[in-house]
C-alpha cells in the first residue's frame, strides 16, 4: 500500500512540477532565451520560461501549456513572450499575429493575462482570441466567458466583452464598440479537449454505422429463423420451435423428420419410406401413394414407418408389402392406391416392453381390384357442393370407403359416413354415431372412441381400445389404450377452427396408459395435412392414417 | 503471484505510465438517455408495449499527445419500447434487449493531411422475446467480437476519405438445432447454423462542395463465411458445402445548410438526402420439407432506399428534425406464398414508409429534453404470415431526457 502511495505521488508530483510546455505541432517554431538575441529553432517539444519569447513559421503552429493549466495555441506568423509564469498568475504578450487561449477557472487571486502593444486583456476562465496585426491594432474575439479590455494608453475606461462579441482597439485609439463575432469564428471555438470530444462523436458515428451492417446480419439470422416458421412465439408467450428435414438414407427412399421444443421438452416424429425403385434426386410433387386412372403405378411405397416420440415414451406405426391396387369408382374414374399386406401399430412407454396394439392383413381378396370398388368421396358435388370437374382430386378431406362388387359388404374402414357433414373430414377415426370398429384379418380390432369433438376451434379426441386376437375379429380388449389428440394451432399458439386453413400449424398428441401422465405432443408446420409428396391438385398423398 | 510481486508489478507498471500520464489530456464524454415511450404494431393500440428505454456511453478518451489518442469506450442499452424497424416481420419480435459494447480504438495522427486507427471490441446482445427464456438465455442472444484498421485522408475539398478493413466474429451461444440431439449427423444441416464471420471492406467519403453543401459516400462490401452451416441441395440433404454470403451496399447522402428563416423563432435548415442500394447473395437454399419444395437461391435480394430528412435548428437551440425514407426488398428468387403456404412462381417483394418526427430542447447544463416519434407502413406480396408478418404498420414515440458531458 505504502509502494502504491509513493508511485501516485510521483506520478502527481511529476506533472505538477513540469514547467510551460511547447509543443510544435507543425512545422518549425523558434524560441529566444531572455537573455539571448539568437532565435533557436525548435520541433516538437520545448520549453519556455518567463522572459523568453516563441515565433511561428508561416505554415506552423505550436501549443502552449503553463503550469495552472492554461493552453495557448499559437498561430502561424505570430510571436509572443512569456513574461510572467509561476503557476497562480500567468502572463502572455502578443507582439503580433494571432492566439487562441483556453483559460481554466481562476482562483480570485490568481490572474491570466494577455497583452500587446497597445491592448491588455484579463481574464477569469475563458476562451478567447486575441489578434494582432503587424500596426499592432488588438482585435480581442470571445469565445466562451466574459474578458475585461481596456487599451494601454488609457483613452477609455475598461469594458467587458462578453461571449461571441469581438472588440478592436486601433493602434493610439480608444476601443471600438463590440461587435457580434462572425458565426464561422465561434464554431472554430474549440480547444483540444474538445476538438477530442468533437472527434469522439465523428469516430463513433462511424463505428456505429460500421457496427449496423454487423447488427443487421444478425438480426437477418433471427428473422430467417421466424420466416421459416422455425422459431416462434406462442400465445403465452412462450419459445416454440419447430425444424424439419428431409433424410435419403438409400437411394430408393426417404425420411420427413420433425423436431419441436416447447415449454423444456422436445418430441420429434420421423416418417420413413421405402419405395420400390430409385427414387428421383427431388421428391417435388411426387406421390408414392395413389395415382389417377387404371394404369399401374411405377414408382410407389413398399413401405412405411413412423414414429412419434417425446425422447422417453414413443408411438409406432408401420406398414409393409407396398403394392398399388386399381380401384374403380363408378362414374367418377379410376385410380391406383398401395395396399400394405400387413399394418402394425405399437406403444412404449419408457422402462416398460413395447406394447403390439393392433395387426391388420387386409382380406386376400381385397388385393384384387375387380372385387371391389371405393366409394371415395372426390369432389365438392359429392358433398351436394358446386360441381368441379369430374375426377378431380379437388376435396383434400377425402376418405376411402371400399365396398364388395356385389354384395355390398365393406372392409378395411366400415364407417357410415354423412356425406354432407364436415365430419367426413376425419378420415379413419370417427364416427358421426359415435364409434368405429376396425376389423382385422388377424382377428385384431380397434374401437375408435370419439372423446372430444368440435369445430371451432377444432378439437378432436379419439381414444382407440385395441381388442387382442379373437373370435369374430376381437378377443378381449388390451389394456393398453391410446388416445389421439389433434387440434388446428395459429402461430400465437391460440387452437382455431377448422376452417381456418391458412396460417395454422397442426398439433397432433399421443397419450397411452403405458405413457403415465407424459405424451408425445408434436406441433406440425402447417402445410404437413397435404405433405410428403403434394400432386398438383393438393390431395393429400400421405399415407392412409397418418 | 504473491501480493508483494502484484504490488511491484502495479508500481512499476504505474511508474512506466508516469510520463504518458504526464502528458496525456483526458477529453471524456459521458452520455446518458432516458426515454420512456410506447410501441404499437399494426394499429394495435389496445395493447401497446409501453416501457423505459435508457443507453448509458461513456468514452474516456485520452490524448496522450497531438499525435496519438486513445479512445475506449463502454456503452450500455436497455431497451423495452421497439424502434419501428425492429418490429419488422412479427409483433414478437423482440420483447426487451439489453445490449453491452466496450471497445478500444487507437488515433495516430500520422500528418496533417492522414491518420490511422486500429480498433478492437466486443458486443453482447441479450434478448428476450418470450416468457420462458430469463435473461442470458434468449434463443437470439449473441455476441461479437471484431477488430479493424482504418486510414483517413483529411483535405479540403475532400474532407474526409475512409479506407477500413474489420473482421469480426458472432455467435449465437444458446442458439443449437433441435436436430443435434434427436438425430445429430445424420442431419448434417450443422451445429451452430447461426454463427458467422464477417470480412468487411469499407470506404467511406465526404466531399464538400462548399461550406454549406457536402456529399457523404460509402461503399461496403462483406464476406461471411458460416462456419457450421452446412448447404441444403434440391436433394433436401445438406451437402452443398458450408455457407457464404456476400453483401454489398453503397449510399450517397448530398447535405445542403439553407438559409435562415424568421418565423416567430430563427429557423436554420439543413436537408439531407439518402440513396442507397444494398445486395446480398447467398449460397443458401431453401428446402420447405414439409411439402417437399426446393428453393434456389432463397436468401439473395436488392434492396434500395429513397429518403430524406429535414432538420432545423430553432432559436439557435431547440431542434427539430422530420424525415421520410422508402425502402423496397426484392427477393430474386424467393417464391410468394399464398395463405395456405402454397408456394407460388413470384418472387417476394416488401417495401416500407418509414416517417419519424423529433424535437429537442437543451434544458442547460448538460441536459436536454427530447421527443421522438415514428411511423412505418410495411407491404409485400406475400400472403403467407403464419410465423412472419409482411404486411403491417407499427408507431412509436419516446419521451426522455439526455445528458452529456
Amino acid at each position: 500500500m505504502k509502494q502504491i502511495s509513493l508511485a501516485i505521488a510521483f506520478i502527481v508530483a511529476s506533472t505538477v512540477l513540469y514547467g510551460a510546455e511547447v509543443r510544435v505541432t507543425r512545422g518549425t517554431a523558434y524560441v529566444k532565451k531572455a537573455q539571448s538575441a539568437r532565435w533557436a529553432a525548435l520541433r516538437g517539444k520545448g520549453r519556455v520560461e518567463p522572459g523568453d519569447s516563441l515565433r511561428t513559421g508561416a505554415n506552423s503552429l505550436a501549443r502552449v501549456r503553463t503550469k495552472g493549466g492554461h493552453t495557448v495555441y499559437v498561430q502561424p506568423k505570430t510571436t509572443i513572450e512569456s513574461v510572467s509564469e509561476n503557476g497562480k498568475d500567468t502572463q502572455f504578450k502578443v507582439l503580433v499575429g494571432r492566439i487562441r487561449a483556453f483559460v481554466q477557472k481562476l482562483r480570485p487571486a490568481n490572474k491570466f493575462e494577455v497583452r500587446t502593444p497597445v491592448a491588455v486583456a484579463a481574464v477569469r476562465g475563458t476562451t478567447f482570441d486575441m489578434d494582432v496585426s503587424e500596426d499592432t491594432s488588438s482585435r480581442l474575439s470571445v469565445l466562451e466567458g466574459a474578458v475585461n479590455y481596456r487599451d494601454l494608453a488609457g483613452l477609455a475606461k475598461e469594458i467587458e466583452v462578453l461571449k461571441g462579441q469581438t472588440v478592436l482597439i486601433p493602434r493610439g485609439q480608444a476601443p471600438r464598440p463590440p461587435e457580434m463575432m462572425p458565426k464561422d469564428l465561434m464554431q472554430g471555438a474549440v480547444g483540444h479537449r474538445e476538438r477530442v470530444r468533437r472527434e469522439i462523436f465523428v469516430e463513433k458515428r462511424q463505428d456505429d454505422r460500421r457496427e449496423g451492417f454487423q447488427e443487421k446480419a444478425a438480426d437477418g439470422q433471427k428473422e430467417e429463423q421466424y420466416q421459416l416458421g422455425r422459431a416462434a412465439v406462442d400465445a403465452f408467450g412462450r419459445r416454440v420451435r419447430i425444424e424439419e428435414f428431409i433424410l435419403r438414407p438409400a437411394p430408393d427412399s426417404y425420411a420427413y423428420v420433425v423436431v419441436n421444443h416447447r415449454e423444456g421438452r422436445t418430441d420429434f416424429s420421423r416418417l420413413d419410406v421405402v419405395a420400390n425403385a430409385t427414387l428421383p434426386s427431388s421428391l417435388e410433387g411426387l406421390n408414392l401413394y395413389s395415382k389417377e386412372g387404371n394404369s399401374t403405378m411405377s414408382l410407389y411405397a413398399k413401405s412405411t414407418h413412423y414414429m412419434a416420440s417425446n425422447s422417453l415414451d414413443y408411438y409406432r406405426e408401420w406398414r409393409v408389402d407396398g403394392a398399388p391396387v386399381v380401384f374403380f369408382t363408378a362414374g367418377r374414374g379410376d385410380f391406383s392406391e398401395v395396399v400394405f399386406d400387413h399394418w402394425f401399430v405399437e406403444v412404449k412407454g419408457a422402462g416398460k416392453d413395447p406394447m403390439l396394439l393392433s395387426h391388420w392383413v387386409p382380406d386376400t381378396a381385397f388385393k384384387f381390384s375387380a372385387n371391389y370398388e371405393a366409394t371415395k368421396s372426390r369432389d365438392i358435388d359429392d358433398f351436394g357442393g358446386v360441381t368441379s370437374t369430374p375426377g378431380a382430386l379437388d376435396n383434400p378431406w377425402g376418405y376411402n370407403n371400399f365396398v364388395k362388387v356385389g354384395s355390398g359388404g365393406s372392409i378395411g374402414d366400415n364407417r357410415e359416413v354423412d356425406l354432407l357433414s364436415f365430419e367426413t373430414r376425419l378420415h379413419y377415426f370417427t364416427d358421426i354415431t359415435a364409434r368405429t370398429k376396425y376389423n382385422t384379418s388377424e382377428g385384431y380390432a380397434r374401437e375408435s372412441e370419439k372423446v372430444e369433438f368440435s369445430l371451432f376451434p377444432e378439437k378432436i379426441i379419439v381414444r382407440n381400445r385395441y381388442l387382442a386376437p379373437g373370435a369374430n375379429g376381437g378377443g378381449p380388449t388390451i389394456a393398453t389404450n391410446l388416445w389421439v389428440q389433434q387440434y388446428r394451432v395459429a402461430p400465437d399458439g391460440q387452437r382455431v377452427s377448422s376452417f381456418d386453413f391458412n396460417d395454422v400449424n397442426f398439433e397432433k398428441v399421443y397419450s397411452s396408459t403405458d405413457f403415465g401422465f407424459r405424451n408425445i405432443d408434436l406441433l406440425y408446420s402447417p402445410v404437413f395435412r397435404f405433405a410428403m409428396g403434394r400432386s398438383d391438385d393438393g390431395w393429400s398423398n400421405l399415407p392412409p392414417g397418418y | 503471484m504473491t501480493p508483494r510481486r502484484l504490488h511491484a508489478k502495479i508500481i512499476s507498471t504505474l511508474m512506466l505510465l508516469a510520463p504518458l500520464a504526464r502528458a496525456a489530456e483526458w477529453a471524456p464524454y459521458l452520455s446518458l438517455d432516458v426515454y420512456g415511450g410506447q410501441s404499437f404494431f399494426s394499429g394495435d393500440n389496445e395493447s401497446p408495449v409501453t416501457g423505459p428505454n435508457g443507453a448509458l456511453l461513456f468514452v474516456p478518451a485520452v490524448a496522450f499527445s497531438e499525435r496519438f489518442t486513445l479512445m475506449p469506450s463502454v456503452s450500455a442499452r436497455y431497451q423495452a419500447v421497439r424502434d419501428v424497424q425492429e418490429l419488422a416481420g412479427g409483433g414478437f419480435l423482440t420483447q426487451e434487449q439489453q445490449i453491452y459494447h466496450g471497445d478500444v480504438k487507437g488515433i495516430w495522427v500520422l500528418n496533417e493531411r492522414w491518420r490511422a486507427k486500429a480498433r478492437l471490441g466486443y458486443k453482447r446482445e441479450f434478448i428476450k422475446d418470450t416468457t420462458d427464456e430469463p435473461w442470458g438465455k434468449g434463443l437470439f442472444d449473441y455476441g461479437r467480437w471484431g477488430l479493424g484498421v482504418e486510414a483517413e485522408r483529411r483535405g479540403d475539398r475532400w474532407r474526409s476519405l475512409r479506407w477500413a478493413l474489420d473482421f469480426s466474429e458472432t455467435a449465437f451461444p444458446n442458439f443449437d438445432p433441435l436436430t443435434i440431439d434427436n438425430f445429430g449427423a445424420e442431419i448434417a444441416a450443422g451445429d451452430a447454423t447461426l454463427d458467422f464471420r464477417s470480412h468487411d471492406a469499407t470506404w467511406e467519403g465526404e466531399y464538400g462542395f462548399s461550406d454549406k453543401a457536402s456529399v457523404s459516400m460509402l461503399v461496403f462490401g462483406a464476406a461471411r463465411p458460416f462456419r457450421q452451416q452446412a448447404v441444403v441441395q434440391e436433394t433436401g440433404l445438406f451437402t452443398g458445402g458450408k455457407r457464404m454470403d456476400y453483401y454489398v451496399f453503397a449510399s450517397l447522402a448530398p447535405r445542403v445548410m439553407l438559409r435562415e428563416r424568421q418565423f416567430i423563432w430563427s429557423w436554420e435548415p439543413s436537408v439531407q438526402l439518402n440513396l442507397s442500394g444494398a445486395s446480398l447473395f447467398s449460397n443458401q437454399n431453401n428446402y420447405a420439407a414439409d411439402v417437399n419444395v426446393y428453393n434456389p437461391n432463397y436468401y439473395d435480394y436488392r434492396e434500395y432506399t429513397l429518403g430524406t430528412d429535414v432538420n432545423f435548428r430553432v432559436a439557435g437551440r431547440a431542434t427539430a428534425g422530420f424525415g421520410v425514407g422508402w425502402t423496397r426488398r426484392g427477393y430474386l428468387d424467393r417464391p410468394v406464398q399464398a395463405g395456405d403456404g402454397t408456394f407460388t412462381e413470384t418472387a417476394i417483394w416488401s417495401e416500407t414508409l418509414r416517417t419519424r418526427l423529433s424535437l429537442g430542447y437543451p434544458l442547460g447544463r448538460g441536459f436536454s429534453v427530447s421527443l421522438q416519434g415514428a411511423y412505418e407502413d410495411a407491404k409485400s406480396n406475400m400472403r403467407y404470415e403464419s410465423t412472419y408478418r409482411y404486411n403491417y404498420s407499427s408507431s412509436n414515440y419516446f419521451l426522455g431526457l439526455n445528458y452529456e458531458m
